[in-house]
């Protein structure tokens, strides 16, 4: 846009006032074309509602003269003018110079009245329009059109607030910059793109529809690859609207609130970053075809899931990177709990899954010498309360986090040196804890027990029980598992983990735990050490396999092959992104995860894990043999097959590459559903043979990793020995649900159930699941699932259970996780 | 017929030995006829899904079977040569008992 040739305001030019006057006016009404309006909106320019605003405010105070309105409202223009130049003036500017040139010419009192309204004005601003002012507007405009689109200056509405003048050249410098485009095609396409621009007679326009505009003719001309170097990544209006209006139900640990939709926005653009930047096309096109799954693309900027040791936070206290102050090793209980649950908070924000912590009533043990049993109870309490209202942390979520306990102090603890208050030694070994630890166990399982203040079984933390042999030798071992499963009857919180034979093991993540290795008990002489993290999770889609085999064997173990390359794949993408973020050490985004306390960076990228996904085993089976794992031994055996051959291929593939690939039973909340969706979609009738629920409503899912058919009517004690069968392949860990629903078996029943399930099976791992029906309206707990409140009769009430591996409120879940509730077989044990 | 059955892996000496032992033994005894020795290669995936159905994962595991049915396991080791002998003495026993019923 060309200026005007203006001569300065307040130069002498020779003529009469009344020609200066004269010429004000042709001068202030050619000056501005558009103004800028608080709300963003550019609109056109009308000196007249400048003159109105100051007469107005004469008027107020008895003035009468708009002549002199009218001058004042020139020589504004033009002061305006010689202050800014040609650029869009703001409203808030044009208001600013009224005042002073009010001022200036000393009309006192007008400029009071004039800062008065503007203040008042100030006060509704924000507000919504009202009906009727909407409507006056709307008249306005039509009395009032806009002048001739063609003769305005076309304006870009940036990504930043701003709107700034229409520059061809941004155009070509961002396809010459970011995408690598050479500069006379750029020239070339950013003219056809501006002629598009002009034909349209649009007036305002954003940067991201010239973007498009610019990547629909990279791809006119070949240039694919630039295009997706040019993308631009966010989401739909429309599609924003839903995310910050209703709630996701995509994980069930997600609250509804302004944090979580703020991470759900967040989620969305990492999601399409990481296809797009992180992992390669053919990764990402078989994600999105749903050959595989790439578990949270939305916290791509992170590791997946981490197992954390105690004696870091007792040995270092709360020392982190960034942080506004730093604590010295908790000299007190309550202190060191508090230190533990900041610890987990910030690391809720490094990891996409789950903060598990190891050991902990041992590690706490040498702080809790002398405790009162109100005191321990008390602790106890504050532990779990602390981790199940922490919905402050990563997008209003609960801290999704395991506590790892035992009975016995495990063989690879007994002789350990015991860290004690002020991170020091204690000059003891944790055996000689043992009571203090046992004791404080005792009592979070009385916390657990009574529930939350309604008596709602709580959600997080995670009690994990691990069992290894010397549990049965251990005095007071048989109370205390009646203890733990009084509580799993009562309230279902209860894991019990199996650490048979020699294998010591650390559960990290909704069902993962991994084998201490050689190299893990080297550690465990000095646990801070024992910090373990899963780089990240890729699923492979079975059922898919089996139903594009047709019944080939060898196509079936292709495909096998096919989708586990592809996962290993992704795995060493998401590697390479994620040690380039750390490389950036203090000043990159995961400064925490690097910082070195003992030498070693907090995260130890040489331990980490590599999981591959097992869904819908009992799917493959039944697409490739037309039986379902318990409906023939033929077919079990045949399951047995496909994951030997992947627990093989993953011990192939870690020698490779030097990195651990480990099998793992998916948490697949959404990949249940989201993949048999997909298959439906592709496959048609022969996806509809295999999935579980309801095609025609399109409520289906796949049957998670390698269970059984849910809704089979199997005794539960058969169908833990058989799924334990699958358990030893699967090393990052696996488990077996009882769903005992509204049913309260006895807390004996329950403890055989256990002792027989470690003696005479391999299932790593079991948890009995009740339902309750939690009421909004009278606070009251009920047992099983219920449309009212069997206590008020309100409907208000929320059911809860377990959808995976955690309990959560059923209104939560996604369609394909209800059909799966719907068909769960509920044992009375 | 009795079957002994070693889980094990093809780079493992214990396991080597354990074959080697049994098959000796059975030899040495006179039972060669009547004992049917097997390996299984926990590094195949038929070996290894054969191990998981019969709840081995340690190795070597020795299975010693008459007609399908366990009789003795020995897990991480190379079983002694008179504990598996027993087993042989008491089927030959049980077949005399039978000779002689039949007559
Ligand atoms: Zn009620």
């Amino acid at each position: 846009m060309k200026s005007p040739d203006v001569p300065r305001p307040k130069e002498k030019i020779g003529l009469d006032v009344h020609d200066v006057g004269k010429l004000h006016r042709e001068l202030s009404s050619k000056l501005f074309k558009m103004v800028r309006k608080r709300d963003g909106r550019v609109v056109s320019f009308d000196r007249r509602n400048i003159v109105e605003a100051i007469f107005k405010a004469a008027q107020s105070v008895g003035g009468s003269q708009r002549s002199i309105a009218e001058e004042i409202a020139d020589e504004v223009i033009l002061q305006l003018y010689a202050r800014q130049g040609p650029g869009i003036p703001h409203v808030e500017q044009i208001q600013d110079v009224i005042e002073k040139v009010l001022i200036e010419r000393g009309h006192a009192k007008t400029a009071k009245a004039f800062i008065l309204y503007r203040h008042e004005r100030a006060k509704f601003r924000g507000a919504p329009k009202t009906k009727p002012e909407v409507d006056a507007e709307i008249k306005e405009r039509r009395r009032r059109p806009d002048i001739d689109p063609t003769e305005l200056a076309l304006f870009v509405r940036t990504s930043g607030d701003e709107i700034t003048y229409w520059d061809k050249q941004k155009m070509v410098q961002a396809m010459v910059r970011e995408a690598g485009v050479p500069e006379t095609i750029a020239e070339t396409i950013s003219d056809e793109v501006e002629e598009i621009i002009l034909k349209s007679k649009v007036k305002v326009i954003t940067v991201s529809l010239i973007r498009e505009l610019v990547n629909a003719k990279l791809i006119e001309f070949g240039y694919e690859e630039a295009r997706k170097r040019h993308a631009r990544l966010g989401v739909p209006l429309y599609d924003a609207e839903r995310i910050i209006t209703w709630r996701n139900r995509e994980n069930a640990n997600i609250p509804h609130n302004p944090e979580a939709t703020s991470m759900t926005l967040a989620e969305a653009i990492n999601k399409q970053f990481g296809l797009m930047r992180v992992f390669s096309q053919d990764v990402a096109d078989a994600h999105a075809r749903g050959d595989i799954h790439l578990h949270d693309l939305g916290f791509i900027n992170r590791p997946y899931c981490s197992g954390q040791s105690l004696e870091y936070v007792k040995k270092f206290g709360l020392h982190l990177p960034n942080a506004l102050s730093i604590a010295k090793p908790a000299k007190y209980p309550e202190t060191l709990l508090a230190h533990m649950v900041k610890f987990s908070a910030a690391l809720q924000g490094h990891f996409a899954g789950a903060i598990g912590w190891d050991a902990v009533n041992i590690f706490f043990s040498p702080f809790l010498v002398g405790l009162s049993d109100r005191d321990m109870k008390q602790l106890a309490q504050m532990l779990v309360f602390e981790y199940s209202q922490q919905s402050v942390a990563r997008g209003g979520q609960a801290i999704f986090s395991d506590l790892n306990l035992y009975w016995e102090i495990p063989k690879h603890f007994e002789r350990v040196e015991a860290i004690g208050p002020g991170g020091v030694s204690t000059g003891k070994t944790y055996s000689d804890f043992e009571k203090e630890a046992q004791r404080f166990a005792w009592a979070l399982f009385d916390i657990y027990k009574e529930g939350d203040g309604t008596g709602r079984p709580f959600f997080f933390p995670k009690p994990l029980v691990h069992i290894t042999e010397k549990f049965f030798s251990t005095p007071g071992h048989e109370d205390f598992l009646l203890h733990i499963c009084d509580v799993a009857a009562e309230k279902g919180n209860t894991y019990f983990v199996f650490d048979r034979g020699e294998t010591a093991k650390i559960s990290e993540c909704c069902r993962l735990s991994f084998k201490l290795e050689e190299a893990d008990l080297e550690d465990a002489k000095r646990p801070w050490r024992m910090r373990y993290c899963a780089l990240q999770n890729v699923t492979l889609n079975l059922p898919r396999a089996g139903i594009l085999a047709s019944g080939n064997t060898n196509e079936l173990f292709r495909l096998l092959d096919n989708f586990f390359e592809l996962a290993v794949k992704a795995h060493l993408q998401k590697k390479n992104f994620i040690v380039s973020l750390l490389n950036l050490g203090d000043s990159g985004p995961l400064a925490l995860l690097t910082m070195k306390k003992d030498g070693e960076p907090y995260l130890r990228i040489n331990r980490a894990t590599y999981l591959i996904g097992l869904l819908g085993l009992n799917e493959l089976v039944q697409a490739h043999l037309g039986k379902e794992l318990h409906e023939s031994e033929e077919a079990f055996r045949f399951g047995l097959k496909v994951v030997a051959y992947l627990n093989l291929k993953a011990k192939e593939a870690s020698k490779r590459y030097g990195l651990r690939f480990v099998l793992e039973q998916t948490p697949a909340e959404s990949a249940a559903y989201r993949l048999s969706r997909l298959d439906l979609e592709r496959y048609g009738k022969r996806a509809e043979a295999i999935v579980k629920g309801d095609p025609s409503k399109k409520k289906t899912y796949y049957t998670n990793s390698t269970f059984l058919n849910v809704s089979k009517a199997l005794d539960p004690i058969e169908r833990v020995r058989l799924e334990g069968k699958y358990h030893d392949l699967i090393e990052a860990g696996a488990i077996s649900h009882i769903w005992i629903a509204d049913s309260r078996p006895a807390k004996e029943s329950i403890a055989n159930f256990v002792v027989k399930t470690f003696k005479q099976t391999r299932n790593a791992q079991i948890a009995f699941s009740p339902e309750f029906t939690s009421c909004n309206t009278c606070d009251r707990v009920s047992r099983g699932l219920s449309d009212t409140c069997p206590y008020c009769g309100s409907m208000n009430v929320d059911g809860i259970t377990r959808v995976t591996g955690y309990f959560s409120k059923i209104s939560g879940w996604n369609d394909g996780k209800r059909a799966e509730l719907a068909d769960r077989f509920r044992s009375k044990l | 017929m009795i079957t002994v059955t070693v889980f094990g892996k093809k780079d493992c000496d214990a396991c080597k030995a354990a074959i080697e032992k049994v098959s000796y033994f059975t030899k040495k005894w006179g039972w060669e006829a009547r004992t049917r020795v097997q390996f299984i290669d926990m590094d195949t995936p038929d070996g290894l899904a054969e191990g998981a159905y019969r709840d081995v994962f340690d190795i070597p595991t020795v299975i010693l079977e008459k007609n399908n049915e366990e009789l003795a396991r020995w897990v991480k080791q190379v079983p002694a040569s008179r504990d598996f002998r027993i087993y042989f003495e008491r089927y030959e026993s049980n077949e005399k008992h039978r000779d002689k019923g039949l007559h």
